[in-house]
């Protein structure tokens, strides 16, 4: 337990990274497809059966694997009324209990998105289409965008309360 | 004594009135057949959940009560794909008597009681499929070719491909905007959705030919229904009866209404019958021996459909 | 538990999160979470994954990330640039230009996209840059562009119109119909807030004092082309039935990439920029946006708008005091759900008293979604408020806010003249 929760902020920053270049490339194909879509059918008359479908999954993985980034970067927005006006242990504790509140949030991701995917592959959930897409696999992108965001909010977590003990490089 | 309150949730708005006044008519009947023991607060519009959840949420006991449509089930239960076969059911009589045969006894709700914990507590009909096209009419197996048609699910799409169309599977809230576009050039969907959603006004032609007649399906979660005393659960499934008998009355009286509605509106409303019927029927036969194979007993839920047909 | 202490305890807590500076996703996400607690147990927890789900496998939603994509190209080349440096030459004696052509800008973007988020996030990105670059006040640039996306809710198409049409049983060609000239209207009213507010106060809005040479204007005229080109090649995906305007936002987004390799202005490093970049903003929209969702779901459950609207519903009062009533829950209870949630709760049960009254249920689809359009810029869940904090972090959000809030009244006064002139929506579809 100790090596990883010394080398948390180095975990947390590789594993994000590779998961917004996944996101990346997830927009890149929606894109694509979506264009793809308008050309199959417009021009060669054969439009796509599972152009839709595919779509709407793609979707799920361009927001579920970019949410950790968004926190390493600090681009989820937060009212800035109070906080800004906080300062020294003040401003320490709002920033420790912002990222614990995170950690709650990602707690529950992990945890009941874990039961609800166990479930969805336990009982064969299927999508009513012709792609009968295992739903399970929609549904585990959520634990993991928990395990994504988690990670991130550990790190910083760590960092406000050991903020010597830091020996992750410079982000 | 604490009166007992049942979340029944349901992704159909009140304004599809023939679902969903039977619907209102559950909830009052088991209020008042119970002395008031029973509650059953409604939530509609998939305020809670859309129709794709309702049987996750069901079986895991987020909601007690749900009515599912047959067709959403299709990807997890093979069998439910019935419903939605190929000009199967000849009209929606025919699956009422189907019904009473004991269609869904041949595994669907064992299935459902098993592997779900869902209890079936009645089932309803929607109105047919029938055929919107947005410019020129279909009228016979050859109308099919060449057009862009908006499918809902697995079935339906495998037909249309029989056909020779072309199936984009779409959502029914996007038809709409695609229809004015002229992004699709027709769908096959009930006469309630068309209604809902204003075909009328980007459609030229209904062809009525009942391509399919899916199913509302009132289920409560089976942990619920055993923690039920026995008078309280004749009192859910003897509402559920009138439910079931009060829909398949309006679904009746809903299509002429619905007919007369859209030749109101401008559109021409044509019926495929005889030979022409029977060249679609040929054309996609071929879907119901792929779903027969699938389906574990597929051949006896076919047998009882035979069966029960109007001579 | 009694669901209105459920229900204050929920707000308690988000109240406290957010002012410690907790984001809003997971101050909304918590808060939800200790009323499904609260209310269900531990096992009542379980429905969050489905909620979360159904909220983001939604078709409709791809445009979101795909018309970002869309505008952050034209923010990273110079396709935005010479559209603003266009504006700014050529309507220098207007006081406020830029900010009156951004709003400009969101309403033709309304007529590409019936997203709300897609309208502030997209336009807002190239144009809030711009008007910055040119010292104007950042609340104000920020504010106007937050309330201006929301134009695409109104002007059709709009995904808002298809969800009340099926809710209300009313004609979308008629709704989408009844909603020009209002759409217009609240245009045309915007617009005249900025002009006057600017007029008045000009230091917000610096403005070219100098002559420009018409020599510049052609220029910046002829520089253009590949913009309009652009703009041309989306609407006319949609309005020649090439496809839906969700389908458009990925041709849009395709399109500015073809539009910026012409101009030479693509690299590698570039373009990832705009990939990283586009993700970092709809991954912040769309937690937010699902987020939203857990908070409407468990105000749903606890069933805290259906209490308010049938006490609304039976009252008994003079015809205007219940549309007023009507009105400030619409205000209210849009200050804390998603519009999907506003439309579905509300118009089963408003509609029939709207009627009673001897309103037209046409005329209330638009009403209804002007307040939908004041819900995404009021605090605390106010979607284009945080859009706008996400795409232009130098601005802070109660600059936003602050900004954005006079749009309120601005929107009220459109409700207002509606009111008083209902022929304005209903004048168009009468003719249907
Ligand atoms: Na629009
Ligand atoms: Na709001």
């Amino acid at each position: 337990m100790r090596p990883f929760f010394h080398r948390i902020g180095r975990i947390a920053s590789g594993v994000n990274h590779a998961a917004v270049t996944v996101s990346e490339f997830a927009l890149l194909v929606l894109m694509l497809i979506t264009a793809y879509a308008v050309i199959a059918r417009y021009v060669f008359h054969s439009p796509s059966i599972f152009a839709v479908e595919i779509s709407t999954y793609v979707l799920l993985l361009v927001a579920w694997a970019s949410v950790g980034w968004v926190h390493k970067v600090d681009r989820h927005v937060s009212m800035e009324a109070l906080n800004l006006r906080l300062t020294g242990r003040w401003k320490k504790t709002a920033d420790a209990i912002s990222e614990l509140t995170i950690l709650v949030f990602c707690a529950v991701l992990i945890w009941a998105g874990s039961n609800v995917m166990i479930t969805a592959f336990e009982r064969n959930y299927r999508s009513a289409s012709l792609l009968k897409f295992p739903v399970w696999i929609a549904y585990s992108l959520i634990p993991i965008g928990g395990i994504l965001l988690g990670l991130v909010a550990l790190s910083r977590f760590k960092r406000i309360v050991l903020p010597s003990s830091d020996t992750s490089p410079k982000e | 004594e604490k009166p007992i309150e049942l979340t029944f949730s349901t992704y159909l708005p009140p304004a599809y009135e023939y679902v969903w006044k039977p619907i209102e008519h559950f909830v009052d009947t088991v209020h008042k057949e119970s002395n008031g023991r029973v509650r059953i607060k409604v939530f509609h519009s998939g305020q809670l959940f859309d129709g794709y959840e309702e049987l996750p949420a069901l079986s895991r006991g987020d909601v007690d009560i749900v009515n599912m449509t047959g067709t959403y089930l299709s990807g997890t239960l093979p069998a439910t794909n019935i419903f939605t076969l190929p000009f199967l059911f000849q009209d929606v009589p025919h699956l009422q008597r189907a019904l009473e045969a004991g269609l869904l006894d041949l595994g669907i709700t064992k299935e459902l009681a098993t592997q779900h914990d869902a209890i079936v507590l009645g089932v309803a009909p929607f109105d047919p499929y029938e055929f919107y096209s947005r410019r020129n009419p279909i009228l016979s197996a050859d109308d099919f070719k060449g057009k862009v048609w908006a499918t809902t699910g697995a079935v339906d799409a495998r037909a249309i491909q029989l056909l020779g169309g072309s199936p984009t599977g779409m959502p029914s809230s996007e038809l709409y905007l695609a229809f004015d576009r002229g992004v699709i050039d027709g769908t096959p969907r009930p006469l309630l959705t068309g209604i809902g959603r204003s075909l009328f006004e980007v459609t030229k032609h209904l062809s009525l030919a009942n391509f399919g007649v899916d199913t509302s399906i009132l289920s409560i979660n089976r942990k619920k229904w055993e923690s039920l005393p026995p008078d309280i659960q004749e009192i859910l499934k003897k509402a559920a009866k009138q439910r079931d008998d009060d829909q398949f009355a309006r679904v009746a009286a809903f299509v002429k209404e619905a007919v007369a509605t859209y030749e109101a509106k401008g559109v021409k409303v044509h019926r495929i019958e005889g030979k022409n019927l029977q060249a679609m029927r040929d054309a996609t036969a071929g879907s119901i021996t792929e779903w027969a194979a699938q389906v574990p007993d597929g051949n006896r839920y076919l047998e009882i459909i035979e069966k029960t047909k109007n001579q | 538990m009694d669901p209105i202490l459920i229900f204050s305890l929920i707000l308690a807590l988000f109240a406290v999160l957010l002012a410690i500076g907790v984001p809003i996703f997971a101050s909304l996400g918590v808060s939800s979470i200790l009323g499904m607690y609260l209310h269900g147990g531990v096992t009542a927890l379980n429905v969050i994954p489905s909620i979360l789900h159904k909220g983001l496998s939604s078709y409709s939603l791809i445009c979101i990330p795909l018309f970002i994509l869309m505008g952050e190209v034209m923010a990273r080349t110079s396709i935005g640039g010479r559209l603003y440096n266009l504006f700014y030459l050529w309507l220098n004696r207007l006081p406020g230009s830029l900010a009156i052509a951004s709003v400009g800008s969101a309403a033709v973007f309304g007529a590409m996209s019936g997203v709300s988020v897609a309208g502030a996030a997209t336009i807002g990105r190239f144009a809030i840059p711009e008007m910055l670059k040119r010292r104007y006040d950042p609340g104000l640039a920020g504010g106007s562009v937050a309330a201006a996306g929301s134009l695409a809710l109104l002007i059709p198409p709009s995904i808002g119109f298809v969800l009340y049409g099926e809710m209300a049983d009313q004609s979308i060609g008629k709704l989408f119909t009844a909603a020009i000239f209002p759409g217009i209207l609240l245009t045309g009213l915007m617009m005249l807030y900025l002009y006057v507010t600017i007029h008045l106060r000009p230091h917000l809005a610096p403005r070219e004092t100098g002559k420009v040479a018409w020599k510049d204007r052609l220029r910046a005229l002829a520089d253009v082309w590949a913009a309009i080109l652009l703009i041309l090649l989306v609407l006319g995906t949609i309005y020649l039935g090439i496809a839906t305007p969700t389908e458009a936002s990925g041709i849009g987004a395709l399109g500015a990439f073809m539009v910026a390799a012409g101009y030479k202005e693509l690299n590698l490093a570039t373009t990832l920029e705009i990939f990283r970049s586009t993700i970092v903003t709809s991954g912040m929209i769309l937690l937010i946006l699902i987020a939203a969702l857990l908070f409407g779901y468990i105000m749903t459950r606890l069933m805290i708008p259906q209490m308010l609207i049938t006490w609304i519903a039976d009252i008994s009062q003079p015809a205007w005091i219940i549309l007023l009533l009507v009105l400030v829950f619409l205000l209210i209870v849009g200050m804390f759900l998603d519009i999907v949630s506003i439309i579905l709760i509300s118009t089963p049960i408003l509609l029939p008293v709207v009627t009673a009254l001897g309103f037209s249920p046409i005329w209330f689809g638009v009403i209804m979604i002007i307040t939908c359009e004041m819900a995404v810029i009021t605090p605390p869940v106010g979607l284009n408020l945080y859009v706008i904090k996400g795409i232009a972090p130098q601005i802070s959000l109660n600059d936003i806010i602050r900004g954005a809030l006079p749009f309120v009244l601005v929107e009220a006064l459109a409700i207002l003249i509606l009111t008083v002139f209902p022929q304005i929506a209903l004048w168009l579809p009468g003719l249907m």
